[in-house]
């Protein structure tokens, strides 16, 4: 493995352009559709063509043999090694990432990292579980959350007001996110999230995100590649593209908790980018159920155990915050599309560093970190720059 | 045995031991000394990556680590019932994670004292009743 010196001395590699399409239902579409939609209007974006496209990796979950082949034969036919990868929810942060050390180690100098999903519509059987697990119903997403969410209350003291300020949060986000499943879908109230039903108790309805289809794509280049003008304007580096996987130990291969890889892949990607996270101007911290949000930016280090609550209750991580956070909704705002989510908040920071972001800009924002994690366990830290 | 008899079948094999009264079956690395539950089928330590576990019985009595009531129906794997409630357990060796049983869910509270029963979870297609590993609480 190269040093932290080898890895910050590689070909520097910056965004070229993004697309996304609406995080909402497409029952009319397949995959493939609304998937090929995002990597067109990533093209226009970058002001590039297909043909420019020299590979591509491609983050989705659920769609079956050659998923990206089928979204890119949408697109053009033109030979390209085309990379599927499934990394559960981080799947296209891991997309992203993957291109970046492609462009990074010079194989490449233009790649596209895409991530599409059409979401099952009811239950959907994780097959992350064995098959006694699931004759358990050891597989309720939330009930795994819970056991995390009820230990945080009874070591901190947090309570379920403490949640539900989070998802009070990322409504109103999402409600100024012309992306995002709840895109002025009006603000939820304190007391609307606790009266909305347990669904696995102490999770509730209006913690989890919702089950939405969606899309993404970036292209990621060299600096002499750039075309648009934003691009070649406010020109974004890739500081940091960091993976993780399950650590033996009590909080993470043994129960499926995130914990440790998360701070690991923070810490990795501190010292790749030079940066700590004082440096950071607006975040990103994957929570497909509101809880974890909290203990996500503590894990990452934007606070100590135990003090997310307070700052929260404070606006600390308000748009117009010390650090603002999940800026276009989060996962509860915007829903999730699980191949796409990781791609849609590396978007986010994009806007955001980009000041494209219209009512949602944060003033000023210069360098941005994006944490997604994943089942398996799975977790990415990307850290962007301007 | 008579004819309107349920047959028994355990939700996986090899979870716990055929003696009165029945103990969990875990693995320990005679090298780190780790604990595992369930046993590790193929012998290999996931903490140190020694070969050659050594088959022991658990603890029959640890305390609630954490846990969840749970109000929505899995999928359709599921044998049991809802609501339910599963957890973690800390035995003196290892955390092991089952249902919980014997109790109003509302009173579980994390440390609380639960003792290993094995106990009907439901019943699968052929109308077998499917057994499982579960905790009620206890007192100290």
């Amino acid at each position: 493995m190269k040093s932290i010196k080898e890895l910050q001395a590689l070909r520097k590699v910056y965004i070229g352009g993004v697309g996304i399409v609406r995080f909402q239902r497409y029952d009319d579409q397949e995959y493939y559709d609304f998937g090929s939609q995002a990597i067109l209007n990533c093209l226009d974006d970058a002001e590039m063509e297909w043909k420019d496209i020299q590979s591509a990796f491609c983050g989705n979950v659920y769609a079956g043999t050659g998923k990206g082949h089928q979204v890119i034969a949408e697109v053009g036919l033109t030979g390209i090694p085309i990379i599927n990868i499934e990394q559960a929810c981080s799947s296209s942060s891991a997309a992203f990432r993957i291109g970046y050390q492609m462009v990074a180690t010079e194989l490449y100098d233009v790649v596209i990292a895409c991530g599409f999903e059409k979401m099952g519509r009811g239950l959907l059987a994780s097959t992350a579980f064995k098959p006694w697990e699931l004759a358990l119903g050891f597989n309720v997403q939330p009930a795994n959350y819970a056991q995390g969410v009820i230990r945080y209350m009874t070591d901190y003291g947090a309570t379920e007001e403490d949640f539900a300020r989070v998802v009070v949060m990322e409504r109103k986000n999402a409600n100024l996110n012309p992306y995002a499943r709840w895109y002025q879908g009006g603000e939820v109230t304190v007391e609307e999230v606790l009266n909305s039903r347990v669904v696995a108790a102490p999770v509730r309805l209006l913690h989890a995100a919702a089950m939405v289809d969606g899309a993404v794509a970036i292209i990621l280049c060299s600096e002499d590649k750039l075309r648009s003008n934003i691009s070649k304007q406010k020109k974004i580096q890739v500081a940091a593209a960091v993976h993780t996987t399950g650590f033996y130990g009590e909080d993470s291969v043994k129960f499926k908790s995130a914990t440790n890889l998360t701070k690991e892949a923070a810490k990795q990607a501190y010292e790749v980018s030079g940066y700590g996270p004082e440096d950071m101007d607006v975040i990103e911290a994957y929570e497909a159920m509101a809880p974890a949000f909290l203990s996500d930016v503590e894990d990452l280090g934007f606070c100590k155990p135990g003090e997310a609550p307070h700052l929260l209750k404070e606006g600390y991580f308000d748009i117009g915050g010390k650090m603002p956070a999940n800026t276009g909704g989060g996962l509860v705002g915007c829903g999730h599309p699980l191949g796409a989510t990781g791609g849609r908040q590396i978007i986010e920071i994009i806007n955001q560093l980009w000041e494209t972001a219209g009512p949602r800009q944060v003033q000023g924002a210069k360098i941005g970190l994006c944490h997604s994690s994943g089942a398996g366990p799975n977790a990415v830290v990307t850290i962007l720059k301007r | 045995m008579t004819t309107n008899e349920k047959k028994q079948v355990p939700v996986r094999p090899g979870l716990w031991t055929t003696d009165e009264p029945p103990s969990l079956i875990g693995s320990k690395c005679p090298v780190c000394g780790e604990v595992f539950f369930p046993k590790r089928e193929r012998g290999i330590c996931i903490r140190c990556q020694h070969r050659g576990l050594e088959e022991v019985k658990l603890s029959r009595r640890g305390k609630i680590h954490s846990f969840s009531v749970i109000m929505q129906q899995p999928t359709q794997f599921f044998v049991g019932k809802v609501p339910y409630a599963y957890g973690i357990i800390m035995l003196p060796e290892v955390r092991v994670q089952a249902h919980f049983t014997g109790c109003d869910f509302k009173d579980l509270k994390i440390g609380m004292p639960v003792e290993f029963v094995i106990e009907k979870l439901g019943e699968d297609e052929q109308g077998n009743e499917v057994m499982a590993h579960k905790f009620r609480p206890v007192k100290e």
